[in-house]
């Protein structure tokens, strides 16, 4: 893949859902130089493994085998998946460096400590996923919804740990960026910097996956994600779930017990005996036969287990890699949040970049500048409404050059079942539509074409190429 | 309730024999034994043998009577009339037959609750005293029925008669006569004779406790008809207690009192929160919960040892362990944890001695305690507002679960409470199961707020329970709030409980004087108390989220300020606790209206005039009026919020309906608005942009509900008996202390005579102006029964109003209902409305339309005070729906899983509700 004359060519291969971006740079000696941005595709995704080993191999033709960076935004497998994959084909590629975000460091405390907050919220879903009741509504929908998120082993075995692991191993010294460091730069190329807006440091962010008050700061609201308090509903998972445990495992379901032993008569034994617990039988009963059946709650606590995940699954989007790719003659961004939410995005706003952070002299660069010139923006988790930030995000992306790059297959989300995926979420959609004037790539229908294209998107047009297997745009700087 | 009398009866019966016997002695022979089959109780036997004769030859008339007897006894109550029905009809009208016949008439009565069986019965046992004028039984039980239908009159000539009979002195060594003279006496209101002679019946023969407990059954059965006082009631029921071989003479004199309340402990403040408020000093209050005494269900339909027991002494508690009472049963199983918590037993003599077991969250009988004293406050509230009994909403006759039970087994007596349901931040009500499930979870880590490490209970939030409580009986008036058919229904579910919730707690003047006090001479009551609430609603996220359109901390001074109403956030805000929040500031802001109306007067006697207060610590006097004002604001407030609901419509409910419904229930209990709260209420909701939809001007004239526009309705066929069902007329003199039982089927009789009148009286053109149709051209997706369009009587209830002379007059509440299918596809709409033939009855369509009315009839004028209608044919309406159903519903949940609040969700519609909101603690 020839890198253009000025700018930098993005290229987004169609996985469907599932994100993976090649951009091209021309070097001081006219080179091209290759960026590699996850590569990934949906467990779900039928024969996935197939089609992401495709476009690894397309990469490994168009980039002559050589990556000068990879980027890993966040270890979920539609970012990922790829790395573990097309393991093979990445071995007998030359991967210069590796990018991933301070929250993957395993030499960070705090890394560490949500690192093994997730790990065991993740073995307690697990544990739910694979031993909760199926005969009970309530579970049984919990359960279908646990199926979403990769929480269990994809049916190759591996996990997304697995393949952002595989990626990480891809060089010896991974670097783990943070934010409002100094810009990096393209070995070789004049003219691009590349601020790291996130994931951030301060764990209030972090935690923040839904707005706090009532002015809208994503299209919708969100849930708010906070790990402390989904413990208990955590070990009672675990309990009652199908895994083997172990000593550690135990203290801790028994430290999350609400009350101390002495209060507590253990189920078995009441059941067993009606005579003296006569209360509990009479009230509470315990035969199927029994006319009191029909207000039993012995499952409908298990519904906690779809919010653990939902919280488990926006944590994790919450520690997004976002770049921001600056084209200096021109002042262009494009921007590449990952997945991130509304935590992320906010603190983004924290904080400017100043001398003191790798400028020179005198200049100065916010979020919100950044924002400002952003021309091309890679949509946030398929286009889902809670990962564009709507005040302090897409509404400051004000740039009348900007395009819109999603990786999402509408039907494909649409059709999922039992219930549908909106993505992409139609209100954000109709408002990038309006902001970009119709200039929206997507993954599944290639080039968007608008009710009523205009000249700005006839000249978008010729900036674009649509191939089976991939999308490309140009964005010149000049 | 005359079982024994009988029995004896037959005894008599048997010596006299030759007076009604077949000369032949072998019949003599067999007549006897199968009377001895029947004094045994073995009715089947009795009536195998006469069916057997039956077969052989013609039955005697004793044993025809006697046939009839035992299928009354087996309770083939309609073979039994048959029977009897039978001989009467041939001429029989023996003082024998007459008698047994008429206590089947009682029987059904029991069933039917129809006066028009009791009015039979009596009439029959009256008919055979004036045949056999010696006879006792049959005259006090002519004279005990009368008491029953109400007819004083004749009730007294007949007691007056029977002790005539029964002369001076009876014999004190039968059981009978005592007895019969106790009844004498209790029905001329001389209970502490009555009392005496049911001992001396009981200390005549102290072992026959089955005839004892009839006997005193009817005492009950008859102190409930004539409303006797609680003292008199205790008179009566200590003849059955204590050493039954000592006459009454002996046994210790005053009865003691029932205690009217109960006191229990509660937290003021969730646990959570105390730390955070500087409550230290009142964390804990003491709440009056009603004392339950009252012996169980008189039908004793209820199975298991709950049920109607003879071991209650007068004015002793009734309340089990669990607690289980008349309303309520706290059941404590924590699934997650998979253990049972023991239950309190609040009869326990230490903790009477100590209004219940000490606040504390390390024990779950405390949490037991709570939710019921709290939960029983939210009832007693309800209760008074409304003038009558609370019912929890009845198995629904739609839900395919339910579909064939009959209307016994439709009644749930009890809401279940499980306190530990859940591990997750999070407490609903289960429509589905008729429980309220709380569920605890550990305090968060990064909350500077609230203490680490400890776990939070749900249930130790008194504003919790309250909400929660508030969303079951909502549901028992309105079992449709709970489908959301325009973005209005699920918010006003959500404010109208976070409203009772904030006013029951603001009704405790204890939980105000403390920060009222606090605040000292800088005290601007009306944003104390704004900030009070929301700090009230704090510690469990979404409950405060509701109360966020009061106010704010101001980002820059960091002072509460209560927010400027925006009269356009109403039309912005499309999620329902975004919309609820708008109706709770509203009505929030006509309390603090209304409260400042009513502090004036203590401002301008405190601050001698001038209007502003002395610096320095208030005066703990003024404290606590300013207090004790709040508090009652609070609670009038509360009543007119809950007496409103009466005059909702019975579907599809937008806020501008509550206001509307709020102003003419509260002119209908206060006429004269001295206070101007109406005012207050008209202004609150306009300046937060709350209208209803089609009146021109807020005023108080423009929002009461109209009469329906045909005027002349004849609704008197309702209440003069001509209506051809069951009972045949709605009786308005059911009175409040009925068993909640007989209200529920007496509502639901009523609500056959009302359906009844549908069908044979109410015109197509009277039913169109009520929102109905049932004409055979309705639209084809109206949801038809064998043919014609089916109409529902959903409720009818008594609401309580103030009559023009100021006395307290009761009018009917019906709530008629139809249903249509909709469809997303217009197109599929019309086809389906115009074709031929309805669809099929697996067709539910996309969604179900609902429509119907809310009628208000006054039984004096037989008229309709007020008709609130939801019009079944409005296709505008029907096209709202379609299209709010259809919208985009788009939180996160919503994108994975489909949207919890259309009508499709699956399984708990308050569960999803509100864990969608809010996942932690704000």
């Amino acid at each position: 893949m020839p890198a253009p004359e000025s700018g930098v060519k993005v290229r987004m291969y169609r996985t469907g859902l599932g994100d993976c971006f090649l951009l091209a740079f021309r070097d001081r000696v006219g080179d091209p130089r290759y960026m590699l941005i996850d590569c990934g595709i949906h467990s779900q995704w039928k024969d996935g493994s197939n089609r992401i080993r495709s476009v690894v191999d397309h990469i490994r033709r168009s980039t002559n085998d050589h990556l000068d960076i990879v980027v890993v935004t966040h270890e979920h497998g539609d970012h990922v998946s790829g790395f573990y994959q097309a393991r093979d084909a990445f071995k007998n590629m030359n991967v210069d460096a590796v990018w991933m975000a301070w929250t993957e460091d395993p030499d960070n405390e705090v890394a560490k400590r949500l690192d093994r907050h997730r790990a065991f919220m993740l073995k307690a879903l697990r544990a739910a996923h694979q031993g909760l009741s199926d005969e009970d509504p309530a579970a049984r929908n919990a359960n279908h919804r646990l199926g979403f998120f990769e929480l269990a082993e994809t049916s190759l075995g591996i996990s997304s740990r697995d393949a952002r692991n595989a990626a990480r191993d891809l060089v010896q010294n991974p670097r783990y960026l943070r934010p409002k460091t100094a810009p990096l730069t393209m070995p070789d190329v004049d003219g691009v910097r590349i601020f790291v807006l996130g994931p951030p440091e301060d764990e209030k962010w972090l935690m923040r996956a839904r707005p706090s008050s009532k002015k809208e700061e994503v299209y919708e609201e969100d849930v708010r994600m906070r790990f402390g308090g989904d413990e208990a509903a955590a070990c009672a998972l675990m309990a009652a779930g199908g895994l083997a445990l172990d000593t550690s495992d135990y203290a801790r379901i028994e430290g999350n017990q609400p009350f101390t032993s002495n209060h507590r008569i253990p189920a078995d034994i009441v059941m067993e005996n009606a005579e003296d617990y006569g209360f509990f039988h009479e009230h509470y009963g315990f035969s199927d036969s029994d006319e009191a059946a029909w207000r039993r709650i012995d499952t409908d606590w298990q519904a906690a287990a779809e919010t653990l995940a939902l919280k488990l699954d926006a944590a994790t989007n919450n520690t997004s890699l976002v770049l921001a790719i600056e084209l200096k003659a021109s002042g262009r961004v494009l921007l590449f949040p990952g997945d991130a939410q509304v935590g992320n995005w906010k603190s983004w706003h924290e904080g400017i970049w100043t001398e003191e952070n790798g400028l020179e002299r005198g200049e100065q660069v916010s979020a919100e500048d950044l924002l400002n010139r952003t021309v091309l923006y890679k949509v946030g988790h398929h286009g889902s409404h809670n990962a564009t930030l709507r005040g302090q995000g897409l509404e400051m992306m004000n740039s009348d050059d900007l395009t819109a790059i999603i990786p999402v297959d509408e039907k494909w989300a649409y059709d999922r079942r039992p219930y549908a995926w909106k993505m992409p979420f139609a209100p954000l959609y109709e408002d990038l539509l309006r902001r970009t004037h119709g200039r929206i790539l997507r993954s599944d229908v290639g080039l968007v074409k608008p009710d009523r294209p205009g000249d700005a998107w006839r000249e978008f047009k010729k900036r674009v190429r649509v191939e089976d297997l991939y999308v490309e745009v140009t964005v010149a700087d000049d | 309730m005359a079982k024994k009398r009988t029995t004896r009866r037959n005894k008599k019966a048997t010596g006299k024999g030759g007076r009604i016997m077949s000369p032949k002695s072998k019949i003599q022979g067999i007549e006897s034994a199968i009377e001895r089959l029947i004094s045994q109780s073995r009715h089947r036997d009795a009536l195998e043998r006469i069916d057997k004769l039956a077969n052989e030859e013609s039955l005697t008339l004793r044993l025809r009577q006697l046939r009839g007897l035992a299928l009354a006894r087996l309770g083939h109550l309609r073979d039994a009339q048959l029977e009897l029905g039978a001989l009467v009809e041939e001429g029989h009208r023996d003082p024998e037959t007459l008698g047994i016949y008429a206590r089947t008439w009682m029987d059904r009565y029991d069933k039917s609750c129809d006066k028009k069986h009791l009015k039979r019965s009596r009439d029959l046992y009256a008919e055979s005293f004036e045949l056999s004028p010696k006879d006792s039984y049959t005259g006090i039980n002519a004279a005990a029925k009368s008491v029953m239908l109400g007819d004083k009159k004749a009730a007294d000539e007949y007691a007056r008669k029977v002790a005539k009979i029964l002369g001076p002195k009876p014999n004190r060594h039968d059981y009978w006569d005592c007895a019969t003279m106790a009844e004498v006496h209790l029905i001329q209101n001389d209970y502490e004779q009555a009392g005496k002679f049911y001992r001396d019946a009981v200390v005549c023969c102290p072992d026959d406790v089955a005839s004892h407990e009839t006997t005193r059954l009817q005492a009950e059965r008859l102190m409930e008809a004539k409303k006797t006082t609680r003292a008199q009631r205790a008179v009566v029921r200590l003849a059955f207690k204590g050493d039954l071989t000592r006459s009454i003479d002996a046994a210790p004199g005053e009865a003691l009192s029932t205690p009217p309340y109960r006191r229990l402990r509660v937290f003021a403040f969730d646990p959570s929160l105390s730390t955070r408020i500087e409550t230290a000093a009142i964390n804990e209050i003491t709440l009056h919960v009603p004392w339950e005494s009252d012996p169980g269900e008189i039908s004793g339909a209820t199975k298991g040892s709950d049920s109607v027991t003879g071991s209650i002494l007068p004015g002793e508690s009734s309340l089990k362990p669990g607690p289980v009472g008349e309303y309520l049963e706290v059941v404590d199983y924590d699934p997650s944890s998979e253990c049972f918590y023991e239950a309190v037993d609040l009869d326990d003599q230490r903790l009477l001695a100590t209004d219940g077991c000490a606040p504390s969250e390390g024990d779950p009988r405390f949490h037991q305690q709570m939710v019921y004293a709290v939960s029983m406050n939210v009832i007693t509230h309800f209760e008074r507002a409304l003038g009558r009994r609370a019912l929890w909403a009845a198995r629904n006759d739609e839900d395919d679960m339910d579909a064939d039970l009959d209307d016994e087994e439709r009644y749930v007596r009890r809401l279940r409470i499980y306190p530990h349901a859940l591990r997750e931040a999070n407490a609903y009500y289960s429509p589905q199961k008729r429980a309220l499930l709380f569920g605890y979870f550990p305090a968060q880590v990064d909350d500077p707020e609230i203490l680490p490490g400890g776990m939070v209970f749900t249930c130790l939030s008194h504003d919790v329970i309250a909400h929660e409580m508030s969303h079951a009986l909502l549901d028992g008036l309105h079992r449709h709030f709970a489908e959301s058919s325009n973005p209005d229904v699920l918010a006003f579910h959500e404010a109208f409980a976070d409203v009772v919730a904030l006013f029951q707690h603001f009704s405790h003047p204890e939980v105000l004087e403390f920060e009222i006090a606090r605040t000292g001479g800088n005290l601007e009551s009306q944003s104390l108390l704004g900030q009070l609430a929301q700090q009230f609603g704090r510690s469990i996220g979404r409950y405060g989220a509701l109360r966020d359109a009061i106010g704010e901390i101001d980002p820059d001074t960091k002072e509460w300020r209560p927010q400027i109403p925006d009269p356009t956030a109403l039309q912005t805000a499309t999620e329902p606790h975004a919309r609820g929040a708008i109706l709770v500031a509203a009505i929030f802001d006509a309390f603090l209206a209304i409260y400042k109306s009513r502090v004036g007067d203590l401002f301008r006697i405190a601050s001698e005039g001038r209007g502003i207060l002395p610096p320095g610590a208030l005066h703990p006097d003024l404290v606590r009026r300013l207090a004790e004002e709040a508090a009652k604001t609070a609670k009038h407030m509360l009543h007119i919020c809950i007496r409103a609901l009466d005059y909702c419509p019975p579907v599809d409910i937008e806020f501008g309906d509550y206001l509307r419904a709020m102003i003419t229930a509260d002119i209908d209990m206060v006429p004269d608005d001295r206070r101007n709260y109406r005012l207050a209420i008209i202004e609150a909701f306009q300046r937060r942009g709350i209208y209803p939809r089609d009146v021109r001007t807020l005023s108080v004239e423009s929002l009461v509900w109209r009469p329906p526009r045909v005027p002349n309705i004849d609704l008197r066929p309702l209440f003069k008996g001509t209506v051809r069902v069951k009972g045949n007329k709605l009786e308005p003199e059911w009175h409040p202390t009925s068993k909640r039982k007989e209200l529920y089927l007496r509502m639901r009789l009523n609500a056959a005579i009302v359906d009844s009148w549908l069908n044979e009286y109410c015109r197509p053109a009277e039913a169109k102006e009520l929102g109905l149709d049932f004409t055979a051209d309705a639209p084809r997706s109206i949801y038809r029964d064998r043919g014609t369009p089916e109409v529902k009587v959903h409720s009818v209830r008594l609401a309580q109003r103030t009559g023009a002379d100021g006395s307290r007059v009761a009018d009917f509440v019906i709530e008629i209902l139809q249903r249509r299918r909709g469809y997303f596809d217009t197109n599929r709409q019309e086809a389906v409305d115009k074709a031929r033939r309805s669809p099929n009855r697996t067709d539910r369509g996309d969604f179900t339309f609902r429509g119907g009315c809310t009628l208000l009839v006054d039984p004096e004028t037989c008229t309709v005070r007020y008709a609130v209608t939801k019009n079944i044919l409005s296709e505008v309406r029907l096209a709202r729906q379609r299209a709010f159903l259809s919208g985009r519903d788009d939180r996160l949940r919503a994108t994975y899983f489909g949207n919890p609040l259309q009508q499709d969700a699956v399984g708990e519609p308050f569960a999803m509700l509100h864990r969608s909101t809010d996942e932690g603690v704000d």
